[in-house]
């Protein structure tokens, strides 16, 4: 048996015949023709059709078909406005500067008033224009239509004037009682709404405002505190840091604010400079961090503690400091030593981060960060984030105290879901006094509470947002509030008495800021220049000016008895039987957005599996119990049980498993019932005071059933696994090949690359010069000399750069207008999506080399597409785009089979009507709220037509035009074309790429960066080149960094595991 | 050809008229650049050869000569000088009852200009006068023959004409027939035998074949040339909420269609202009010449405007008014009127008509796919206003390319 060297599951690996009969197709169901003509189906209708009814049945349809189609053309209207606003154009976007509740600085595209695309601000020094998939999905929510329309008094709508008075009323019996009030939110990152909420308290004797958060980063501050006397999370310096060390930490999917830490991650991962960061993960589940990691430990939950103190020590000998006492537990390959090597070279340049909400953890962290001397260096105690502020013992005193409560606000909060004391909150809201939800959306908790007095959407928000400490950014509405719904801020004014108006309040605290200014603008100049730029800085957050003195940050002391203490705890850590991973999915994250059906359909990264919640499972554990995808599990733990698909994860640790939060919303709207899913919430135990997102003691067992799944990762197959190549013998000069290396080019050791860089791959400089066939039928599709003083885009995708955040697979789903379609669809292999991240393993399954390869429509000049379309609806454009003519195509498919890239996408049905996307696609016509958000720049495409990427072509046509409006003409007056300039024309998957890797621009202007990465990079080559479709997307070839030592042991590995397996002929 | 002499004749004798001036500094002005400002600050309530809503203008450069100082600053801010007490400004504002709103932004160049225009305008419209109308009727005399009564008339008489002679014909050959068989001595020619032959030869196949061929063509081509109509509607002309004249607007008072149809420049649409675009003149005008207020009325039912007392009602809630929209492109594809308007150049009236001839507006094209491919084909590109000296097709820089429009 011969396997390929690169793989996307299980199956790809082991090649079985079933499995390789079902990828062979482009289209893997029939169309069920026969099932519908069939007897069986006559009876079931009750008549038998003979030929006569046929043709009487045809008569009629056409005749009323014909009569239907007689009436007169309906009236069109054009309704202008009464008195128009100034700064609307219609059909031109206005922009606005504001901020997602995630803390991420925005820019809101909005057509005739309503905000349709948000895109990062490039002006934010914090995210520097990414964004996360769920920063993109966030818009969505805003025209979600399960939202509050009005308040409610219990579950009757109510007026606003009415609510008020009785809360009024309530809060004023409890104050004269000295009763208890409590407002429980998650992080608040907005200074202004803290100081609402802190003015609103003010007024009772005992009152307190609690903040949690559904993944708690409580042991982070708590371990600071202890070591360093500063109860704050850090700023980390990932673009400072030459070494990095993850430690169950997925800081590139969804630790803390991936946007930001995902772009500094990539400045240290470009292979252009002189010097790559090298990063060593060690972790339970294969996250995103880890895939992009250049060596990975798989460990278990228990161990992970005991592997920090045997790297402390590690470090601590080579450096000659006392070890902690412990330290047995070793990794593989001798891992604590090879990072500890790396490490100590590069102190004070170095960062290790821990992703475990356990203060010893984070303690022995913080121990090692200290000797190494990146205090101040790689980690800033001085400027603190307030992404994430919650605190697990203020949590646990509220739930403890919470049947002596007399007032409860929920601001921005659903503990009765995402935290594990729904029991204790459900019960406490019943028998309170008064219970307030301030939710935007129904959820669990708005659900139990006797008001709900419904919050904007932060779109329809004024605001403000600190993340980072002294780095300001606004929020601003861009469209007038949809429902009769009310400010969280003002609720709170309102209700302590107050007449000020939220966002006065709001601009009184940014006087304070204004203040810090030094460039001597007015209030109202300064307030404008917010309100345009999105961003303010407080003088310490500001550049320092040259000459200025700026006093030292004062080195933190690390606390050495917190130290030892910690590692004894970390060292009595023991665990029996299996362990389970609680952790969150790039998409879905905590649950707060599971009603988002963009996210729901967003692939996870890794398992490529959509709508579901699923048990993951080793590869070794598969395959030693016989356990294959899609089995259904039953998992007991501590009493509890759970029952979930399996999913087989290569990568994890064994004797794991591994289980998302934020699935299973029983109330998080209509999206949240097409699937209905398992709630792992239940399941997080407290462990000395702190959340664990683990636990052990589980046990597991076959259920003998199955569970589909949507899994996409075998779909759209590059390669024909069918053909069984084999791969390149050693030193062999036959034209042997394996197809998946036409996939994927990657080098595994930087160093190597810096001495050879041509040897990269043969591609080098050849993009540019596309060489013709010697014979061929198509003339026309080749490079036109004539237009070459015209436009030709093309694209590079940098592989290195690219952690398969999946942020411009949602980007695109908004810009484009793409359908949701559903699960039962999806596993149907008919998602939508018109740019997939392709994931590829290689190496050893049970820790396993991973690539991430986006993958659209290639553009190519030889299309293979163009040439069988019988209509001509799919042709290429002068300046090099593949044009899909929606109205043109009769749906034969033939270009999708024919398309090597499989990349063409078929509308099966119309999801903008059909029944079953009712709940599924929010441009569903059922949904008159949700088609707000549809580009109007777009068509909507109709059931029976192809459709792919565009490379944003409305956004080229805008550009173009634009710069030729600006010059009054197309041409200049030497007679050149009057271009963009370039970086002015961003597609959507580039614009909100939060590293960078996507390159996209016009070959044809020598000055352009995409020019000169075709010209210049050597890392440049086309996929499956051979196939001589003469694209125009280049990919960038990945550089790993690792050392030559470490690329040894790893094939050494490999080798083994393929014999054991049998999978190496 | 005869209106083209008539411009011929004003411009030689404006021309004539210009040179015997000699000295005047009017020479020196751009009337056309004056035409321009006239259009956009004058045009709504003045016009050159009659009173409107304010004084008649021709002739204004001799009434105020030598006086130009006054005027000027009467031209920039009248209210200013009505409410100084300007006996002359006062003395107009009794007399017309109106106040000319202020132009600050006009420069003396700009007033220089639209003098020029004045005067350019009142000299031609003087002497098309004295010419005594006799170029007046020269409109009309390059009509579609087809649209002409006469034409249907003597192809009336023309068809008539053949039927006699074809009757004529057979009156002849039947007496022929009946000479040469009274000759040979036949049976001689019956009503029944003309019947019988004609029948035989109506059932000869070959007859048969040749009709049914002409008629399955003739239907086939007709049938697809109308199904090739479907969905176009070159000439729909709806009833407009608002008896909205062009021919008044655009034609008689010249306002330019960019001062209402604003977004031709910025936007793809050309937007229909909201409310409050219309109230910046009918704020004072309320009486219009053919409907009297009624029309008129319908604006301010919409925002919300007491003319009586002249001013907005305060509360009023406001009305959008439907306007029938005539040009419907389809949904798939994308149109852009700045890419055309500005960068390609073109005339509104290209594509929409003599609209400010329209009492009624209609759509003027067809604006079918094919007659946007035509343009693409035969229009050559603009270099900053002039045709490039490679002569360039809008094909040429791709504009036949699918994604150009479709998307």
């Amino acid at each position: 048996m011969n396997t390929p060297k690169y793989w996307r599951g299980i199956e790809e690996l082991e090649q079985k015949p079933e499995f390789l009969a079902t990828v062979k197709d482009e289209f893997p169901t029939d169309i069920p023709m026969d099932q519908q003509l069939s007897e069986v189906t006559e009876e079931k209708l009750g008549f038998k059709a003979n030929r006569r009814d046929f043709l009487k049945l045809m008569g009629f349809g056409l005749t009323a078909a014909t009569l239907s189609a007689c009436v007169e053309t309906p009236k069109k209207f054009a309704i202008p406005y009464v008195e128009k606003p100034d700064d609307i154009i219609p059909g031109v976007a206005n922009y606005y500067a504001t901020s997602t509740l995630e803390g991420i600085s925005v820019i809101a595209k909005c057509r005739e008033g309503r905000p349709i695309k948000l895109e990062g601000n490039p002006d934010s020094p914090v995210t520097q224009g990414g964004m996360d998939a769920i920063g993109q999905a966030s818009i969505l929510n805003l025209y979600d239509i399960d939202r509050y329309q009005a308040p409610m008094s219990g579950s009757t709508t109510a007026e606003w004037d009415a609510v008020d008075s009785e809360i009024a009323a309530k809060l004023k019996e409890i104050k004269n009682s000295g009763g208890k009030v409590r407002i429980l939110s998650r992080s608040l990152l907005s200074p202004s709404l803290r100081s609402a909420a802190a003015s609103f308290l003010a007024g009772f004797a005992d009152a307190k405002h609690v903040t949690y958060d559904p993944i708690s980063y409580s042991a982070i501050a708590e371990a600071n505190e202890k070591s360093f006397g500063k109860k704050v999370i850090p700023s980390y310096h990932i673009n400072k840091a030459k070494v990095l060390v993850g430690v169950g930490c997925d800081f590139l999917g969804t630790w803390l604010e991936p946007t930001s830490q995902s772009s500094q991650y990539a400045e240290m991962r470009d292979p252009a400079h002189s010097q790559m960061s090298r990063h060593y993960q060690i972790e339970s589940m294969l996250s995103t961090t880890g895939s992009n990691a250049d060596m990975r430990f798989p460990v278990k939950p228990s161990d992970t503690g005991k592997a920090l103190i045997s790297l402390y020590n590690a470090v601590a000998r080579q450096l000659g400091k006392p070890t902690l006492p412990g330290g047995s537990f070793s990794l593989t390959m001798g891992g604590e030593s090879m990072i500890a090597n790396d490490l100590v070279k590069a102190q004070g340049a170095s960062l290790v981060l821990c992703g475990i909400n356990d203060p010893a953890c984070q303690t022995i962290t913080n121990g090692i960060n200290d000797i190494l001397g990146n205090m101040g260096k790689t980690i800033d105690l001085n400027t603190p984030v307030y992404y994430k502020q919650g605190s697990d013992s203020d949590m646990m005193e509220l739930v403890g105290e919470l049947n002596s409560v007399d007032a409860l606000f929920f601001l921005d909060a659903n503990p009765v879901y995402d935290t594990p004391f729904a029991g204790a909150f459900e019960s406490a809201i019943k028998g309170m006094k008064l219970s307030v939800s301030l939710a935007t959306k129904p959820d669990e908790t708005s659900a139990l509470c006797a008001y709900v007095a419904p919050d904007h959407n932060f779109l329809e928000s004024w605001g403000d947002v600190m993340a980072v400490e002294g780095i300001y950014s606004v929020v601003q509405p861009t469209i007038n509030p949809i429902y009769n719904t009310r400010q969280a801020g003002d609720s709170l004014l309102k209700w302590s008495g107050a007449s000020t108006k939220f966002a006065d309040l709001l601009k009184s605290n940014w006087q304070a800021l204004h203040g810090q200014q030094a460039d001597g603008s007015s209030f109202q100049e300064f307030w404008d220049k917010v309100l345009r730029k999105g961003i303010a800085m407080a003088k310490k957050a500001q550049p320092p000016v040259e000459g200025e003195e700026t006093a030292p940050a004062a080195a933190a002391t690390m606390d050495s008895a917190a130290l030892s203490a910690a590692a004894s705890q970390a060292q009595q850590t023991s665990a029996s039987g299996y362990e389970l991973v609680l952790y969150e999915k790039v998409g879905i994250r905590d649950g707060r957005y599971a009603g988002n059906p963009w996210l729901q359909e967003l692939p996870d990264p890794i398992t490529r599996t959509t709508w579901d919640n699923y048990i993951t499972v080793p590869f070794q554990y598969a395959k030693e119990n016989g356990v294959k995808q899609e089995d259904v599990l039953k998992l007991s733990v501590g009493g509890q049980e759970i029952e979930g698909a399996a999913v087989i994860l290569p990568g994890q640790a064994m004797g794991t498993f591994g289980l998302a939060l934020g699935y299973g919303r029983k109330n998080g709207g209509r999206t949240t019932k097409h699937v209905e899913t398992i709630d792992a919430y239940p399941l997080l135990e407290m462990r000395d005071g702190n959340v664990a997102y683990s636990r052990a003691g589980v046990t597991v067992d076959k259920t003998g059933r199955t569970y589909p799944l949507a899994c996409v990762q075998t779909f759209h197959t590059l390669f024909d696994p069918t053909k069984k190549t084999p791969r390149k013998p050693e030193g062999s000069i036959d034209n042997y090949f394996d197809r998946t290396e036409e996939i994927i080019s990657e080098v595994e050791s930087f160093e190597e690359y810096k001495k050879h860089p041509e040897a990269v791959n043969g591609h080098a400089g050849t993009a540019l010069n596309k060489k013709h066939h010697l014979i061929t039928l198509w003339e026309s599709h080749y490079r036109d000399k004539a237009a070459d003083r015209y436009i030709r885009w093309a694209m590079a995708i940098d592989l290195n750069k690219c952690t398969g955040c999946g942020a411009c697979v949602v980007s695109c789903h908004a810009e484009n207008n793409v359908s949701v379609v559903g699960k039962e669809e999806v596993r149907k292999r008919r998602e939508m999506h018109w740019i997939r991240i392709d994931r590829y393993y290689s190496g050893a399954p049970e820790n396993p080399n991973v690539v991430f390869q986006p993958m659209m429509c290639q553009h190519c000049d030889n299309a293979p597409c163009e040439t069988v379309c019988p209509v001509l609806a799919t042709i290429h454009s002068q300046e090099g785009l593949n044009q899909m003519a929606y109205n043109r195509c009769v749906g034969t498919r033939y270009c999708a089979n024919n398309c090597p890239y499989k990349v063409r996408r078929f509308n099966w049905y119309n999801y903008v009507n059909g029944d079953d996307f009712q709940n599924v696609n929010p441009a569903h016509e059922t949904n008159p709220l949700g088609r707000f958000v549809l580009n109007p720049d777009v068509t909507v495409r109709f059931r029976g037509v192809m459709e792919k990427c565009s490379f944003c072509v409305q956004r080229l046509q805008e550009g173009k035009l634009k710069a030729k409006i600006r010059a009054g003409s197309s041409l200049n007056p030497d007679g050149s074309a009057v271009k963009p300039e370039d970086g002015s024309i961003k597609t959507a998957c580039q614009q909100s790429c939060p590293t960078g890797a996507i390159v996209f621009g016009d070959l044809n202007d020598p000055n352009s960066e995409v020019h000169k990465l075709y010209k210049e990079n050597d890392r440049l080559y086309h996929v499956i080149e051979e196939v001589k479709t003469l694209p125009s997307v280049a990919y960038m070839t990945k550089i790993r960094n690792r050392t030559a030592d470490q690329i040894k042991q790893i094939e050494e590995r490999t080798e083994e595991v393929m014999f054991e397996n049998e999978w190496l002929g | 050809m005869l209106r083209s002499a008539h411009f011929l004749k004003i411009f030689i004798l404006t021309f004539s008229l210009m040179l015997s001036w000699g000295g005047s500094s009017l020479i020196a002005q751009d009337a056309a650049a004056g035409q321009k400002v006239f259009r956009s600050y004058c045009a709504a309530c003045h016009k050159i050869d009659r009173a409107m809503t304010g004084p008649q203008l021709g002739g204004i450069n001799e009434k105020y000569a030598g006086d130009e100082e006054w005027l000027y600053s009467w031209i920039r801010n009248a209210p200013e000088l009505i409410n100084a007490g300007d006996p002359k400004a006062v003395a107009l504002f009794e007399e017309w009852g109106t106040m000319m709103q202020a132009n600050p932004t006009m420069t003396d160049a700009d007033i220089d200009n639209v003098l020029a225009y004045i005067q350019q305008e009142w000299v031609a419209s003087q002497t098309a006068t004295a010419d005594g109308g006799a170029t007046g009727a020269g409109g009309g005399d390059q009509a579609n023959p087809l649209d002409q009564p006469q034409f249907y008339y003597a192809l009336f008489a023309l068809v008539a004409v053949l039927l006699l002679i074809t009757l004529l014909l057979l009156v002849i050959t039947a007496t022929l027939v009946s000479a040469v068989r009274a000759k040979e001595e036949q049976e001689p020619l019956r009503l029944s035998e003309i019947q019988k032959r004609t029948w035989s030869l109506l059932k000869n196949r070959f007859v048969i074949t040749a009709i049914s061929l002409i008629v399955l063509v003739g239907g086939l081509t007709k049938w697809v040339e109308w199904s090739r109509g479907i969905s176009i509607h070159q000439g729909y002309m709806p009833e407009q909420p608002i008896k909205y004249s062009h021919k008044l607007h655009a034609g008689e008072y010249g306002i330019e269609c960019e001062y209402c149809h604003s977004g031709v420049t910025k936007s793809k649409n050309a937007w229909i202009p909201s409310t409050n675009v219309c109230m910046n003149c009918h704020k004072l005008i309320q009486e219009g010449p053919k409907y009297g207020k009624e029309e008129i009325q319908k604006i301010y039912d919409a925002i919300g405007f007491d003319p009586a007392k002249g001013q907005y009602i305060e509360g009023y809630e406001q009305k959008a008014v439907e306007w029938v929209r005539i040009h419907n492109l389809p949904d798939h594809a994308y149109f852009n009127h700045a890419q055309h308007v500005v960068v390609g150049g073109l005339e509104c009236q290209t594509c929409h008509g003599e609209v400010q001839e329209m009492e009624v507006v209609y759509q003027y094209s067809t604006l079918s796919m094919g007659w946007c491919i035509n343009c693409h084909r035969e229009e050559k590109v603009k270099t900053l206003g002039k045709e490039n000296p490679e002569g360039l097709t809008v094909e040429d820089m791709g504009g036949l390319d699918c994604a150009r429009c479709h998307y």
